[in-house]
């Protein structure tokens, strides 16, 4: 171990150890029980043993009657009801508590990761956070919990099985010591391999899906080039160095568990050989004979458990750092203290010598806007242009630099966050949405939600009838299990979520482009009303959407290259009226 | 309206309709078909098999050995110590030490012997069942490979991964350890129960009879335990369901502003989960004391009949002593029959699913179809050709109709037309990926459904649109599994389509690694590098579906000049995207909404004035301001 146990508390431990005083009760409670579990254990055994002498009538045991023995045996089965009612609150309690500190930690941890943006957790992969959400806690949890439930009984019991055998005859309890410490010294040394070789193990099982994946998804071109023998030939040479550490782990599992039979086997001869000769000589009776026999049993499980946590602990310790690893990313969007959301809103967006870039690229350059309350900026641009960019920015998904992106005239910085959500909606360009109900989907931004409004959304964004379509209409799950909506489908039911959540300003980011023409113009003009009275942006490569706009920006590597109404910038043989033109023909293709 | 939505995030527990239930696997049931069919893959280790029964037998034995051995030494030297001491305080005590010695000798070579024993099952059994789990494995995977391309269109690459790695493991506890551990429990239990009867039929009596008893209670914990379990996996998976997907959608989550209703949600997902493991605590919580209570019954009860016994003179106490450690031998397994019958009933589930992959036939199962070779033309036959070609993927709309062109030896034929238009469904029909529903395909006047797919295939090089690439070196992706090419043909074609130059850059040259999927490479390079693949393979056709991404203007240009290098003297079919490669190409089909809309050359199709011009100027149009809408056709400005 890297740090003895009572510097875990400054330890990668610490964070999590800091959960437990919430649960001191049950944690106390349970490993109170196991101390008069182990006495009642203790106690069980020795009446065996006095029945056992009293039967045969050992030298200076008083020979016990069939009465007695009865008497006895029934006092033996009250006191294992006891004992188990002990052994039950043990575990019940402990386990219960360790679960309890998992369920919080794992709460914790979801509401610390839903502070953060998708770019503060970019550079972790989904899975990798995944299984540190389930497995790295499930490691902390067993080594804080169980592993100490069972340290704790190892610690109750060795004493007292030591004790009374030694009291018994000494130097049968020194000889048995033999094969203990051999198997304790066993189990240790063989904690580090087994980890060693499991997580070899584990990774080649990863290489072995690798391979297994990407065939899969290359399948074609596997096809194509006639490489499934190539291909059979590597996932066999992935599949034997799996097979090898895999037998690799069962031999040093395997010798472990057969150590522990060995272990008995050299127990139960000692016991045989010296015991046999002491019973001879009149040292030992049949019944401490017995006993003896019996505590090997009841002295050797605790020692393995031992062993198992020693085993656990490296498993636990490396969940333990990645977990605060999570806990320590900070968001980089946060709420000012003390910011205040102001009484009403107008809806005016500006945007004053905006640059900015990612890390050392620079997207945009000195981008100024305005967009007076009530009307509606048309972006568009080539792919890369910064279009995204500025979305982001303006809607705070990423922080701004201080001073260049203004609602009413407030620095959006500023603003509590709440408030800035509510007013500024955002499709966003990929329209993801939950596997949950389509009505739930719509429905997302709300508490609660009527059906009608539902309908109501779904109408606007002309989708209603694509719903109604569907088996189970606006009931239906999304995803894997349910249906599959179409990207257009996907993407007007994102234009409806976001209208259900009845933001005064709402930018539409590139949010048609899986639409086709028809549908767009229906949708555009079913928009036009809703966007009436509130700020709009739409984001967009088509004409047809852009020329809802009251004003059109056209950016082009990051600045601002033409700006005007549709007429305006049609007439000015600009880039603008490129696309004018491109997309015309387009449409003129379609219609072949 | 009555009925409420409710915001997602907010809502009940998902509906009834839960995916997740199905998830966990209802286990299969007991089956004699599949346990059959298992068996056979062990079958070619029979040796090995009838060695490790040898090992469980003779481990078997030797346990047994133990209390016997005990009994000899309560029964012989010390009850005649004892009877010898009661009649005379002065007794020779040597004797009955030897005799001790000499047993204990005895004991010492069980355990040493059982000590080799143990050791040597464990090694062999596992080496065998890792060994039938690796060859089940490459069956498998083998199998997988051969099913044609229509199967993986219906089925999730995660669904099929998951049979390869996770259902083969679950067989490969069974293999190690399960059928053996379970076959020596039944046998231990049979055995020692049969030595219970045979040492003390009047004292067994009483043990046999509590023995239904506490299987019956082990069996109805242990399911009890399974279907807790099976809660747990299932709220798991949907609160691991629920955690991904509020992380993928995180930027959804933000924008909506529902932090603290996914918090709420995701409360009551984990205390689901949290309060289906508590179920199961409180069973194991039970199960071990309620099991330790019956047997210490069963001992206690034996214990007091017994006594009774002793004093009658009826028993002996070193049987009684080694009829009281055989049933712990009892115990034991009774304790674990139910686990390991739960391993048998994962497994059964597992091979089902394999089984069924295994069932379905590969797309070269059925020999080649023997077809009329057909009236031939005058000359030589075209390499390529379509005849009346109609087509639609799975009860979808059509996608091909009536399509007939052909490409001559050492022709170039561009494809073009707007998305959708069904050009790449014309090189999937071509390799066989799928097979035509009307009409015939010829490859150098042989139907091509006439043709091993083996032969097909390797006169053909694909490169395809989304360029795929291996997470294996850069040889081995231009190799593609053609390992007695030699390093220099590897070489030569990368320099000639310009790929020599960046894979020298990387750090290992040829022998670098590439990230999964190329990732760390650029679009353009990776580009090269199938096109480097395709030259390689020296095919008597090429198809080359062009990539439509953008690359920057230095590489476009390393990508123009590696195609003209690639199509030089080639027969090819080509989905062309690159006005540099219509313009130059022999013939042109431009392709409407799944028909041959219009044919001819460059310049035929331009003074025609039709779907081609019109393409044609959309591409002027798109030279300057570049439009991501679909179909974008780039062109180089300074095309040719």
């Amino acid at each position: 171990m890297t740090e003895p146990w009572w510097r875990w508390s400054r330890g990668p431990f610490a964070h999590a150890i800091s959960y437990f005083p919430r649960f001191r009760r049950p944690f106390v409670l349970g490993l109170l029980c196991v101390v008069p579990s182990a006495a009642l254990d203790l106690a069980t055994l020795l009446i065996v043993r006095d029945i056992f002498n009293g039967v045969t009538g050992a030298p200076g045991v008083q020979p016990m009657s069939f009465q007695g023995v009865v008497a006895w045996s029934l006092a033996v089965m009250l006191i294992t009801l006891v004992k188990g009612a002990f052994k039950y609150g043990m575990r019940y309690w402990v386990t219960g508590a360790s679960r309890e500190f998992e369920r919080v930690y794992r709460q914790d941890l979801f509401e610390h990761l839903m502070t953060l943006t998708p770019r503060d957790i970019a550079h972790i992969r989904t899975g990798d956070i995944m299984s540190r959400s389930v497995a790295d806690i499930e490691a902390v949890r067993m080594f804080l919990g169980p592993a100490v439930m069972y340290n704790a009984q190892t610690a109750v019991v060795m004493p007292l099985a030591l004790v009374t055998m030694a009291v018994i005859d000494w130097q049968l309890t020194a000889l048995m010591l033999v094969p203990f410490v051999a198997l304790a010294l066993v189990v240790k040394v063989a904690a580090r391999p087994t980890q060693h070789w499991s997580q070899l193990s584990q990774e080649r099982l990863g290489d072995l899906s690798t391979v297994a994946q990407e065939n899969f998804s290359g399948i074609r071109v596997v096809k194509a080039f006639v490489a499934e023998a190539a291909s059979r030939s590597v996932f066999e040479r992935m599949g034997r160095a799996f097979l090898e550490s895999n037998v690799r782990l069962a031999t040093v599992r395997g010798l472990t568990s057969a150590s522990i039979s060995i272990a008995k086997d050299v127990g139960t001869l000692v016991i045989v050989l010296l015991g046999g000769w002491h019973m001879v000589q009149g040292r030992l009776t049949l019944g401490d004979f017995l006993l003896f026999l019996a505590m090997l049993n009841w002295a050797l499980w605790p020692l393995i458990a031992v062993g198992w946590t020693l085993g656990m602990y490296h498993r636990a310790r490396a969940g333990a750092v990645r977990l605060n690893q999570l806990f320590a990313l900070q968001p980089t969007v946060r709420e000012l203290p003390g910011a205040v959301a102001p009484a009403a809103l107008r809806g005016e967006l500006e945007v004053r010598h905006l640059s900015f870039g990612w890390g050392t690229t620079p997207v945009l350059h000195d981008v100024s806007l305005r967009v007076p309350a009530g009307e509606t900026l048309g972006i568009t641009g080539r792919t890369g242009c910064g279009k995204s960019t500025l979305v982001q920015l303006v809607s705070r998904q990423v922080d701004p630099p201080p001073g260049t992106v203004f609602l009413d005239g407030r620095d959006v910085r500023e603003l509590p966050l709440t408030f800035l959500r509510r007013s500024v909606g955002v499709v966003p360009q990929d329209s993801f949405l939950f596997s949950e109900t389509i009505a739930s989907n719509i429905g997302y931004a709300r508490d609660e939600i009527d059906l009608e409004t539902v309908r109501e959304m779904a109408a606007a964004a002309h989708v209603d009838a694509d719903i109604e379509d569907f088996p189970r209409g606006y009931d239906e799950l999304l995803g894997e299990r349910g249906v599959t909506l179409s990207g257009g489908q996907r993407q007007r039911t994102a234009i409806a979520r976001t209208l259900a959540a009845d933001p005064p300003v709402i930018i539409l980011d590139d949010c048609l482009s899986a639409v086709d023409t028809v549908t767009e113009q229906a949708i555009l003009r079913g928009l036009r009303e809703r966007l009436a009275d509130r700020t709009a942006i739409i984001v967009s490569h088509r004409v047809a959407a852009l020329s809802l706009a009251n004003r059109i920006v056209v950016l082009d590597e990051g600045a601002v290259v033409e700006e005007g109404t549709h007429e305006q910038l049609v007439a000015r043989c600009g880039p603008y009226a490129e696309i004018h033109e491109r997309q015309r023909l387009e449409a003129e293709i379609e219609a072949l | 309206m009555s009925a409420a939505a409710r915001g997602s995030d907010n809502g009940r527990p998902a509906a009834a309709r839960d995916h997740h239930d199905e998830e966990v696997d209802v286990a299969a049931l007991y089956n004699k078909r599949i346990l059959r069919r298992l068996l056979q893959f062990a079958r070619p280790h029979h040796g090995k098999l009838a060695g490790s029964v040898a090992l469980l037998v003779l481990g078997l034995a030797l346990q047994i050995a133990g209390p016997w051995i005990v009994r000899r030494v309560v029964d012989g030297p010390v009850q005649a110590a004892i009877d010898g001491r009661g009649a005379d305080p002065a007794f020779d005590l040597t004797g009955p030490l030897a005799e001790v010695s000499r047993l204990g000798l005895l004991f010492a070579l069980v355990a040493l012997v059982s000590a080799g024993v143990i050791v040597l099952r464990e090694w062999h059994m596992n080496r065998m069942g890792q060994r039938i789990v690796f060859e089940l494995r490459n069956t498998l995977f083998g199998h997988l490979l051969r099913l044609p391309v229509g199967w993986y269109d219906r089925h999730a690459v995660g669904w099929t991964v998951t049979r390869a790695t996770s259902d083969v493991d679950a067989l490969s506890e069974l293999f190690t350890t399960g059928v053996a551990l379970l076959a020596y429990d039944m046998l231990k239990i049979g055995v020692v129960a049969a030595l219970l009867i045979w040492i003390a039929p009047q004292l067994s009596i009483v043990a046999l009879l509590m023995l239904p008893l506490m299987m019956i209670v082990s069996f109805r914990f242990r399911h009890n335990a399974r279907s807790a379990y099976r809660a747990t996996r299932a709220s798991l998976s949907r609160l691991n369901a629920f955690l991904q997907e509020r992380l993928s959608g995180l930027a959804v989550v933000r924008l909506f502003r529902r932090e603290a209703a996914s918090s709420r949600r995701f409360d009551q997902l984990n205390s689901k989960y949290y309060d289906d493991n508590m179920v199961t605590v409180r069973h194991f919580s039970l199960f071990f004391p309620t099991v330790d209570t019956l047997a210490q019954g069963v001992k206690m009860g034996c214990l007091v009949y017994a006594s009774w016994l002793i004093a009658q003179g009826s028993l002996t106490m070193g049987v009684f002593i080694q009829f009281w450690m055989y049933l712990d031998f009892v115990f034991d397994p009774i304790r674990e029959l139910a686990e390991r019958y739960n391993v048998l009933q994962a497994a059964m589930a597992a091979a089902e699913r394999i089984f069924g992959v295994l069932d379905t036939p590969a797309e070269d199962g059925s020999p080649p179809r023997a077809t009329p070779a057909g009236p031939a033309g005058p000359g030589e036959p075209p390499a390529v050709e379509f005849r009346g070609v109609s087509f639609a993927y799975s009860k979808g709309p059509p996608v091909l109709h009536d399509v007939s062109f052909a490409v001559r030896r050492g022709q170039r034929v561009a494809v073009v037309g707007h998305t959708g238009a069904g050009k790449t469904t014309l090189v999937s029909l071509l390799c066989r990926f799928h097979e035509t529903e009307q009409g015939v395909i010829r490859l150098h006047g042989r139907d091509v459904r006439s043709l091993p797919q083996h032969d097909l295939r390797r006169r053909i090089a694909i490169v395809q649109q989304d360029v795929f690439l291996f997470s294996d070196t850069v040889a081995a992706n231009i190799r593609m599994g053609d390992t007695s090419m030699p390093d220099d043909r590897v070489r030569r074609a990368a320099e000639a389509v310009h790929a020599d130059g960046f894979v020298r850059r990387l750090s290992q040259g040829y022998e670098t690694r590439l990230a999964e999927r190329g990732a760390n490479l650029s679009s353009g390079q990776r580009q090269l590098l199938a096109f480097a693949r395709a030259l390689a393979a020296d095919p008597d056709v090429l198809v080359l579906d062009e990539a439509t991404s953008s690359v920057d203007s230095e590489t476009e240009a390393l990508v123009e000049d590696a195609t003209r290098t690639l199509l030089a003297g080639r027969t090819a079919l080509v989905i062309a995207h690159r006005l540099s490669t219509v313009v130059t190409a022999d013939r042109i089909l431009v392709m409407h909404k799944g028909r041959v809309h219009e044919e001819g050359t460059h310049d035929e199709l331009l003074a025609r004035r039709g779907l081609y011009w019109r393409l044609y100027r959309l591409h002027l149009a798109g030279s300057e301001t570049e439009a991501a809408s679909a179909g974008a056709q780039r062109i180089a400005p300074d095309a040719d």
